[in-house]
């Protein structure tokens, strides 16, 4: 079954990539660049999941979305850690 | 709890404690709306776990319409942080680029101002350091402040000119807070042409300044003490050639004192004696020649005498295992000091010695002219179009490397032994030939010899003056019978002045000195046609009494006769209308230099 708002959730996300691909080499600068574009690109993956599970595979979809969500959390903890838990920069 | 519940409770937890760090760490990087946005889309992303927990435990129904919208939120709000983040390194990386030059604007070793016309709008550290003003005090002064009285008017145009060509490097002196000056090396750049603005780079070349005259003058040294080397080099050969003159002189006096009945031998021995002291005459020119220091005076010159002179020095100091073999075909003249061409004669001659010192061999001078058009290609030749006279030295000596032939122009570089040579000799015919738009080209093969070839530039004969004709000697000298005061401290030329003016029929009176000659001439004024005076006398100088004697008669015609003509400063005499006569002087020449200046007068 297919839900409106995955569908919005997908077309948004999908946007907000191609906006980051664009910009690209101006985001490169930000500091573990590639763990945030993965933790983004996780995100996008199941949203993608989530609206192919409505057209077949429901079960592994369903178990591949959550991964998804799970590991883009934890590489967003160990973002945040590298950003705001370590003793270095300064504000 | 099934998996995927499990799995989404551990997504929660990490967003969870994710918000935790986020917030511990509150303090560090990002800006404050930045880590608003981050703090945000870590709640946003944990409330959605949140919501996905709850639908599998069955109770999200009454959640549903904000699980929808909370989803659609999230990648808006990922939107919006990687735009922050955006911002945020955007502005870090502006702020460490502004550091970085403050630093490097700051830190300079060069003094900075910048300037918009004469107000200062920014000046670093150093500037400070420098000029001794602080940082608030220039920046409410006007940048002439800065400059002497003299150069204020001068900034003005200053920036014109800037502005014209967008930079401009040149030297000044800046007056610092105390008044003490320094001079600077000055290089503006227009930063901002709608404003004016200027960016100046001033540094400091006080001890640069300080460096270059100590090295000129020590320069300078080095080579008045080359030219004295060059004058040891040759001195035994000189004293060779004076004993010889000498011996001659002594002898034949007294042959002409044995024979003084017979009128024909002591006529004979007495032109001996003449001929002697002509030569000894001849060798002082040359002594003078080359070790007068006064300031280049170029002139047209036929630089064959020269070459000559020269060579006729040199003769009587190589030994006799160096043949010395001349070809002068050429006579056109060039503009040039006459002791600087005997001083690249002397010192390609003397390099040419030391090449051929142990074994002896053949030194040829040569002197030709020749011409370059302007469709003549000559490798290396660096010289303009034009008739050239080409001075070409060769030696049989050892040669030289090619390495040596590299740096043989170098200044201080020898291949003699310590005490032998300075070093500066080519490198000082290099500077000459240079000073003289003229080239300078060596051919040297080790074991066979060496090729020197200078070209220096002729001259349009348009450009010569009348030179004096031989004619003049040989012309019959008339006499007179017009009062003559003559002075000269040395008891042996007053009396021989005497009697050759005398033989001419002038009425001659002799003194010793300046002031005996002035209290003379004051005395008898108007019975006096002539003063011939010596310049160095004791009481009073040559210079002195013409002076007095002008005083009292201005017009009055006046010779200065003296041996060192360095001691005069020709324009003085010349303003003072005194005429001048080189000693020693000949008999002939006297007697028509008198007659000149007595019908001149008339």
């Amino acid at each position: 079954m297919i839900h409106e708002n995955e569908i919005a959730m997908l077309l948004i996300g999908m946007s907000v990539f191609i906006t980051i691909m664009i910009n690209k080499k101006s985001l490169n600068r930000l500091k573990n660049w590639k763990i945030l574009l993965s933790v983004f690109s996780l995100f996008l993956c199941a949203c993608i999941f989530t609206v192919l599970e409505g057209f077949f595979g429901e079960n592994i979809f369903n178990y591949l979305e959550h991964i998804c969500y799970v590991v883009s959390s934890v590489l967003m903890l160990i973002w945040c850690w590298t950003i705001f838990g370590k003793n270095e920069g300064g504000s | 709890m099934n998996f995927i519940a499990f799995l989404d409770s551990i997504a929660f937890l990490s967003f969870f404690i994710a918000s935790i760090v986020v917030v511990k760490g509150w303090r560090r990087r990002f800006s404050r709306d930045t880590k608003m946005i981050l703090f945000g889309l870590i709640i946003l992303n944990m409330l959605y776990n949140f919501s996905l927990i709850l639908e599998w435990y069955g109770i999200s129904h009454s959640f549903e319409p904000y699980e929808d919208l909370i989803g659609a939120l999230v990648p808006m709000m990922w939107a919006f942080s990687f735009y922050a983040l955006l911002q945020d390194t955007t502005a870090r990386d502006l702020k460490e680029s502004e550091n970085r030059f403050r630093k490097l604007f700051e830190q300079s070793n060069d003094v900075i101002v910048i300037h918009e016309i004469s107000r200062i709008i920014d000046v670093n550290q150093k500037a400070s350091e420098t000029l001794g003003y602080s940082r608030k005090e220039f920046l409410e002064m006007p940048i002439n402040k800065l400059l002497r009285e003299e150069d204020q008017h001068m900034l003005q145009d200053m920036i014109n000119e800037i502005r014209k060509k967008k930079s401009l490097v040149f030297e000044t002196q800046l007056v610092k807070k105390d008044g003490t000056l320094i001079d600077v090396e000055a290089s503006s750049r227009i930063v901002e042409e709608d404003r004016v603005i200027i960016q100046g780079m001033v540094r400091d070349i006080t001890e640069r300044k300080k460096a270059e005259e100590e090295k000129a003058k020590l320069e300078q040294q080095l080579i008045l003490s080359q030219k004295l080397e060059a004058i040891g080099t040759l001195a035994g050969g000189i004293a060779h050639d004076f004993n010889n003159i000498l011996a001659a002189i002594i002898g034949y006096t007294d042959l002409a004192l044995l024979d003084l009945e017979d009128p024909i031998k002591s006529k004979e021995a007495l032109t001996q004696v003449q001929q002697g002291a002509t030569r000894a005459r001849e060798l002082i020119q040359q002594i003078l020649t080359l070790s007068r220091k006064s300031e280049q005076k170029s002139q047209p010159l036929d630089i064959s005498i020269i070459v000559k002179e020269a060579l006729k020095l040199l003769r009587s100091s190589l030994p006799v295992s160096i043949e010395i073999k001349q070809n002068i075909a050429s006579h056109g003249k060039v503009l040039a000091d006459a002791a600087q061409i005997h001083q690249i004669v002397m010192n390609l001659c003397t390099n040419a010695y030391h090449a051929m010192r142990e074994k002896g061999g053949i030194l040829s001078v040569s002197l030709k002219e020749t011409t370059v058009s302007g469709n003549d290609f000559i490798p290396k030749l660096d010289l303009l179009p034009g008739n050239y006279i080409v001075l070409k030295v060769e030696d049989t000596g050892h040669g030289m490397s090619n390495e040596i032939k590299q740096r043989i122009f170098d200044p201080y570089f020898t291949t003699k032994k310590a005490g032998e040579g300075t070093g500066l000799g080519l490198a000082v015919v290099h500077g000459i030939v240079k000073n003289y738009k003229g080239h300078i080209d060596v051919y040297s093969e080790p074991g066979i010899g060496t090729k020197v070839m200078i070209y220096l530039p002729t001259i349009q004969s348009s450009l010569i003056g009348t030179a004096p004709t031989s004619s003049d000697a040989n012309t019959q000298i008339k006499g007179g019978n017009e009062n003559i005061l003559f002075v000269d401290d040395e008891l042996s030329i007053t009396n021989f002045a005497q009697k050759i003016l005398e033989k001419y029929g002038y009425q001659v009176t002799t003194c010793l000195d300046g002031d005996q000659a002035f209290q003379e001439f004051q005395k008898q004024m108007n019975s006096y046609d002539l003063v011939i005076t010596d310049m160095t006398m004791p009481h009073m100088n040559g210079i002195e009494l013409a002076q007095n004697i002008m005083e009292l008669k201005p017009g009055f015609p006046i010779i200065l006769c003296s041996g060192y003509s360095d001691l005069i400063h020709k324009e003085t005499i010349d303003k003072m209308g005194i005429h001048f006569l080189e000693k020693p002087v000949e008999m002939h020449t006297l007697a028509r230099a008198v007659r000149k200046i007595l019908d001149k007068n008339e």
